[in-house]
């Protein structure tokens, strides 16, 4: 439990979350502006309307809770917390004036699947949405995966104590000493790669015939997709739309680029490279991704889906990418995973995508250090259970540096395990109650909770209410990484018993 | 001096980046060969 809140922790929560509700209004822009590039004025009023509706909120928060003191770790938590919630009202406002959703619900589905990075949509008539709605979605996804609080670090936020907000977003990892230079970093790193790869898939999409002005829009939501690690695509069919291998090639590419950790691409980029061979993150990522292809290419072979290699390694190895680096893309209809692929290549995809890639990457899930450290204390303890009591056994691991591996590194990272656990079983759960099987309400539970985005059916506009809350609740807790949900209920707690206690008093 | 560090700055993201996209490279072999196994064997 944390120490009794007072009126000013609270204030200083309403004036930041405030700060970034103003920040995240002056984001509209860039689909106002598109609006008018491509003639889309109506488009253009319902963005305006939620700038207008942002703005006066975030005042209003800035005029209640006016004067903010220094950050204390658990208010950064909360901040990240509650920010991701407004941010998914706020940003669902645009995508159902649009009317391509049944409800707000499913507007509010789709927002927090672009925030939290996930990819998984209820849109309705996505291949004739207008450009400035896709501009929406894409930007969310570039906010969500970059981090909304990391931009605010980046431009809004001037503070002490902002490392909570920054932990409580997802992240851990300091690039260097201090956190604002660290989000300078991170943006450097991205931006790179956003311009390299934007420029890349444009020439892509010329070469296979698309429009130059067509090219450039695809090619830039789709970059942002892979990095973000998100399965939003301009189309419905995702990238089995464009029948092109050299797409899957770049995509494949970007997503690898975007599961590994910033800190690992600023070591390679400054010149340490034996980072590449030396860090367990690595060394993690390369065995899970090879026995999960593995399990894959034998789930597929058993099934006999597909008659040539080529299209058999294809198909197997973009979407073995795709659900390691929780990306989603998919190259195959959602109903082929049941009716082709079978269950063994499925719990194969299920294994990708529950663990993940990178910690400090745009990815979700697990995270394949926390793999490694769990196998190195098992490592550890087997060590131990064989030498003489008297034994005292260390085990290192180098991420970065080299670290001694302690119980308590084992134990927080076995805790937020047992939590995505939680999380895909509650999903799974619910699932099964309205009526659908097991392995299939497991995969899109999985899917869902890791952030990955991909589907064997389950996720419509139809499905029932409860579970859509369930889905955007692991897509919350999944991308916040539960220490900031914690954090929240905690807070809310101490808050109310602090009223009541107060009320008593005064009785 | 300031030439010798302007090069070591460009060229240590190439570097970095070059290393990056030959891990890749040097996975999708691996997957190839894997996979080329698995569908001769069975």
């Amino acid at each position: 439990m944390i120490p009794k809140p007072t009126l000013q922790d609270i204030k200083t929560i309403g004036y930041y979350s405030g700060r970034l509700i103003v920040g995240y209004g002056l984001l509209m822009i860039i689909p106002i502006a598109v609006s008018f590039l491509m003639n889309e004025y109506n488009e253009g009023i319902n963005f305006f309307i939620s700038f207008l509706c942002c703005m006066i909120i975030g005042y209003i928060l800035l005029l209640i809770c006016p004067v903010p003191t220094d950050l204390s770790w658990i208010e950064g938590m909360v901040i990240a917390s509650v920010s991701w919630i407004l941010t998914m009202f706020l940003g669902a406002i645009p995508l159902f004036m649009s009317g391509h959703f049944i409800s707000y619900t499913d507007a509010c589905f789709d927002a927090m699947s672009g925030l939290a990075t996930v990819g998984l949509s209820l849109i309705q008539d996505l291949d004739h949405i207008s450009y400035t709605v896709n501009m929406w979605r894409f930007t969310i996804t570039f906010i969500g995966g970059q981090g909304m609080i990391l931009i605010a670090l980046t431009l809004l936020i001037r503070t002490s104590g902002v490392y909570g907000m920054y932990v409580g977003e997802g992240r851990e990892d300091r690039i260097l000493p201090n956190i604002v230079q660290t989000a300078r970093i991170i943006w450097a790193i991205s931006l790179s790669y956003f311009c390299l790869g934007t420029l890349v898939l444009w020439f892509a999409y010329v070469n296979i015939g698309l429009p130059k002005l067509e090219a450039f829009w695809h090619s830039m939501w789709l970059y942002i997709s892979s990095w973000a690690t998100c399965g939003f695509a301009p189309q419905s069919m995702s990238l089995l739309y464009y029948h092109s291998l050299t797409i899957e090639i770049i995509t494949a590419v970007v997503i690898i680029l975007g599961v590994m950790n910033f800190s690992i691409h600023y070591a390679l980029f400054t010149g340490n490279r034996k980072e590449i061979y030396k860090n367990i993150e690595i060394i993690s990522f390369i065995s899970i991704f090879l026995i999960v292809f593995f399990i894959v290419i034998n789930g597929l072979v058993q099934q006999q889906v597909y008659s040539n290699f080529t299209t058999f390694f294809r198909k197997a190895l973009y979407l073995v990418i795709s659900a390691l680096g929780t990306a989603g893309h998919s190259t195959i209809y959602p109903q082929q995973f049941l009716t082709d692929w079978g269950p063994l290549a499925m719990i194969g995809l299920i294994i990708a995508m529950g663990i993940g890639g990178n910690s400090g990457s745009t990815s979700g899930a697990i995270k394949s250090l926390r793999i490694g450290i769990l196998f190195k204390g098992m490592l550890q303890d087997i060590k131990s259970l064989s030498l003489p009591k008297s034994a005292v056994v260390k085990e290192k691991f180098h991420h970065i540096k080299d670290i001694v591996l302690e119980d308590k590194i084992v134990r927080s990272t076995m805790f937020i395990i047992f939590c995505f656990l939680f999380s895909y079983g509650l999903g799974t759960f619910v699932g099964v109650i309205y009526d659908y099987p097991l392995l299939d309400a497991l995969f899109d539970s999985v899917s869902t909770g890791s952030g990955t985005g991909l589907s064997c059916g389950i996720v419509s506009p139809q499905m029932p209410f409860l579970l859509k809350i369930t889905y955007i609740f692991e897509m919350w807790a999944g991308r916040l990484e539960f220490m900031s949900i914690f954090a929240l209920i905690s807070f809310v707690i101490s808050t109310t018993q602090l009223w009541s206690s107060k009320k008593r008093v005064i009785r | 001096m300031n030439n010798r560090k302007t090069i070591t700055k460009i060229f240590n993201p190439v570097m970095g980046f070059l290393i990056e996209i030959l891990a890749i490279f040097i996975i999708i072999v691996l997957c190839l060969i894997i996979a080329g196994l698995v569908w001769y064997i069975k």
